[in-house]
């Protein structure tokens, strides 16, 4: 098991490589060094006023917390869903139950206008 | 080193991948472009090898011009399609015909690649302002937003905003020359996260003493259709709009068979069908239409009836109602007006 | 057959992902120059769309990437390698072949889901890092898409463990054999996963990160052998998605006559084929409409998924 993970390190590990090599290729290391006028971000010929970088806004943040709720939940369903055959109908029941809470938590963000970005 | 030297002779003869600048009345030179398969029209300048600059660039647009012609990264060329390169400050620039465009398009960009052409920037080689970030990255300082690298501030919160969160707003001016807005459109945006707070839109108006340009050959209800495709990802639907505009005796059959491959819920409107309804005079509130009625136009005109020339709009009753929206729901949103804001660039409409 | 997969030493197996991601970007960008012509009815000069995309690759090679004012530069060079990166993950537990896989992990959905989450990263650092606005839209608005896509694809791989017992990929595969394939006792599963696999891959209609109409989003800033980078990514992805898609709905490798990589290998292009096929006929969507569908209609759907696949395993 330990054997196969070593392999999925090295196939991966060996792909970042390379693109990283071939995504490196040609860049100047400073920025400095190019020709100022060149730089400026494309904007169709304005040059910015700030940075771009910023603490930007993002309008689906309720919706990133409803997520949170189902991606805990997401580690329960795992072992639930190799041992699903051989608890039965129980098991169905019991995940119905609980996905059917969690999605009171996406009727509510619906509800409060969290999938709009006005 | 040979490998490099053949790739070169390779990439010679790759489409030309080509910036388009676009000045007033030049829808006619990018449906050229936008047709012919040995060109790539980008929606950047960083993905070009040769810039065009098409129709009437008014002495105003020339500072941001010289910009774009900047970002195409070197080596690059400029070719002008019928105008005065050195009008422009852009002296290196080839000068050539609508006609010959892109047979002279193939040729220089074969020289920029094999490395016999290579137009210098023509903006400072130096920024004018100091480096003043404090550590590598500009991000020392108080805090995250501390720096002011380059004399170039951080965006900070406005003092009221919209939500009334203290969040970043970006201050930006886009265009004239970019790609996804119409042409010579420039946007003034105040930008929380990725919504328009603030907006100003205007555009640049023609030289006071330019020639009157002669009646433009295309279709330019189809040409707008077909920015509006390349818009939502639809590239080879828009060579099939733009090839459309550009044919002189179009025949009725052609649009309506256009028509049915994209007036689809899984087409063209699912791009457009969901943007914000509009309330402008002369303009159909609804988005989806805007485009069907460039198609029934091109319809009209092909059996015969005259051509009506869209009605100008007031670009501040535009802005006000580009507030609150999405970037990317803006950008289409003004790319179905791109016929009525081409009209009111020329003779601007009072608002109402 | 039993489900357990046999392994390659692993450097060998590095050179099988690679391999596979190699083809199947030379095949998916073919098919895109194919259907590109088609759907722009250029004629059928099949020559000319076979040369282009090459061309096209030769001409990146010969180009620069640019500065802009101040980059990045290390999660510039970081995110499409951790891109590609993650497609080469995903490949690695999928069954290449019959009883074969590059590493036969025993939670193969687990390492696909994380491959796709750190795939949702590497998009979000190469719009942040050029320093750009509208490649910053893009990163923000993919991750949006980003948030809403994840469940789905987590219901639709938890589904197809259901009847297998197991999170193994190579046991997915022997439960179709053993009883019907995917696609048809779980049906609504194959539309939801291809709706994660054209948002993950930035493909067509649902190309939140890089759309034209934010001037190619966070792509608008590079050039030469990085964007080449980025592209090859986008491509590997789809390969990867396309592959996952064939393994976890078609039964993989199983098929008469042929060899197991064979029928692999066909699935998987006819999926692609599909995909890219829908790349050039949808437009795309807003990102507002894209959220509100994926939560109000694809998620109760998975749910539905979910309670369908469950029923069919039980009975």
């Amino acid at each position: 098991m330990l054997g196969a993970f070593l392999a999925v390190v090295v196939a991966t590990g060996t792909t970042m490589l390379l693109v990283g090599w071939l995504a490196s290729w040609g860049r100047t290391p400073d920025p400095t060094e190019a020709h100022w006028s060149t730089t400026l971000p494309v904007l169709g010929g304005h040059e910015p006023r700030v940075h771009a970088w910023n603490r930007f806004h993002a309008r689906y943040y309720p919706m990133a917390l409803v997520l949170m709720a189902f991606e805990m939940e997401m580690m329960f369903m795992y072992p639930w869903a190799v041992v699903f055959v051989e608890v039965g109908g129980r098991a169905l029941v019991e995940m119905g139950v609980f996905l059917a809470l969690l999605s009171l938590g996406v009727l509510y963000l619906w509800r409060e206008g969290g999938l709009s970005w006005q | 080193m040979a490998v490099m030297d053949r790739l070169r002779r390779v990439a010679a003869t790759a489409p030309v991948a080509v910036s388009v600048a676009l000045g007033h009345g030049a829808d006619a030179v990018l449906a050229d472009l936008r047709a012919d398969a040995r060109v790539d029209v980008t929606a950047s300048p960083r993905h070009a090898t040769v810039l065009v600059v098409a129709g009437h660039v008014p002495a105003a647009a020339v500072a941001a011009l010289g910009r774009v012609h900047d970002q195409v990264p070197a080596p690059r060329a400029t070719v002008v399609v019928d105008g005065d390169p050195a009008r422009l400050d852009l002296p290196a620039a080839t000068a050539t015909t609508r006609a010959a465009l892109v047979d002279e398009l193939v040729r220089v960009h074969a020289a920029v690649v094999t490395g016999q052409r290579h137009d210098s920037p023509v903006g400072p080689a130096d920024n004018p302002v100091d480096w003043q970030g404090i550590g590598p990255h500009g991000q020392g300082g108080e805090g995250m937003m501390g720096g002011v690298p380059w004399g170039r501030p951080m965006a900070m919160p406005p003092t009221v905003g919209r939500d009334g969160l203290a969040l970043d707003r970006l201050a930006l001016v886009v265009g004239p020359f970019l790609a996804v807005l119409p042409p010579m459109l420039e946007v003034e945006v105040g930008l929380q996260g990725d919504v328009l707070e603030e907006v100003e839109l205007r555009t640049v108006p023609p030289d006071p003493h330019a020639p009157t340009p002669p009646p433009t050959p295309v279709d330019s209800g189809l040409v707008a259709l077909a920015e509006l495709l390349a818009l939502v990802g639809l590239g080879a639907l828009a060579t099939t709009a733009a090839r459309l505009a550009r044919t002189p005796d179009r025949r009725v059959e052609d649009v309506a068979a256009l028509r049915r491959r994209i007036d689809r819920p899984w087409g063209l409107r699912l791009g457009t069908d969901d943007l914000d309804r509009l309330d402008l005079p002369g303009v159909a509130p609804d988005p989806t239409d805007r485009w069907r009625d460039w198609l029934a136009s091109a319809a009209s005109t092909a059996v015969g009836d005259a051509h009506h020339a869209p009605e100008p709009v007031a670009t501040d009753e535009v802005a006000a109602q580009l507030v609150g929206m999405e970037v990317g729901h803006a950008v289409l949103t003004l790319a179905t007006l791109r016929p009525q804001l081409a009209a009111s660039a020329v003779a601007p409409a009072v608002s109402s | 057959m039993t489900g357990e997969l046999a392994a390659p030493h692993p450097v060998l197996g590095a050179v099988v992902v690679l391999g596979v991601l190699l083809v199947g970007t030379a095949i998916v960008t073919t098919a895109d120059a194919v259907v590109a012509d088609r759907v722009a009815r250029r004629g059928l000069d099949l020559r000319a769309s076979l040369v282009r995309p090459w061309r096209r690759i030769a001409l990146s090679l010969v180009r620069p990437q640019p500065a802009t004012e101040r980059p990045d530069w290390g999660l510039w060079v970081l995110a499409p390698a951790a891109y590609v990166g993650m497609a080469a993950m995903a490949v690695s537990v999928l069954p290449l072949g019959t009883d074969w896989a590059v590493a036969d992990v025993r939670t193969g959905i687990v390492v696909l889901g994380s491959a796709e989450v750190l795939a949702m990263v590497a998009v979000y650092l190469h719009g942040w890092a050029p320093n750009s606005p509208l490649s910053l839209v893009g990163a923000y608005r993919f991750v949006a898409a980003g948030l809403s896509f994840l469940l789905l694809s987590m219901f639709v791989l938890i589904a197809a463990a259901l009847p297998a017992e197991s999170m193994s990929l190579g046991r997915i595969v022997a439960s179709q054999q053993e009883g019907a394939w995917n696609v048809l006792r779980q049906p609504l599963g194959l539309p939801l996963f291809l709706v994660v696999a054209l948002s993950v891959s930035l493909h067509g209609p649902l190309d939140m990160a890089d759309g034209t109409d934010l001037a190619t989003g966070t792509v608008a800033e590079s050039s030469g052998p990085a964007r080449l980078a980025w592209e090859f990514g986008r491509r590997a992805m789809l390969t990867a998605y396309a592959l996952a898609t064939a393994v976890v709905f078609l039964a993989g490798p199983a098929g008469p006559v042929l060899p197991g990589w064979a029928w692999l290998a066909v699935k998987t292009v006819a999926v692609a084929v599909v995909l890219v096929w829908c790349g050039h006929r949808l437009g795309r969507i807003g990102i507002q409409r894209y959220v509100r569908i994926a939560w109000t209609v694809l998620l109760p759907l998975s749910f539905l998924h979910l309670a369908i696949s469950g029923v069919a395993a039980l009975a």
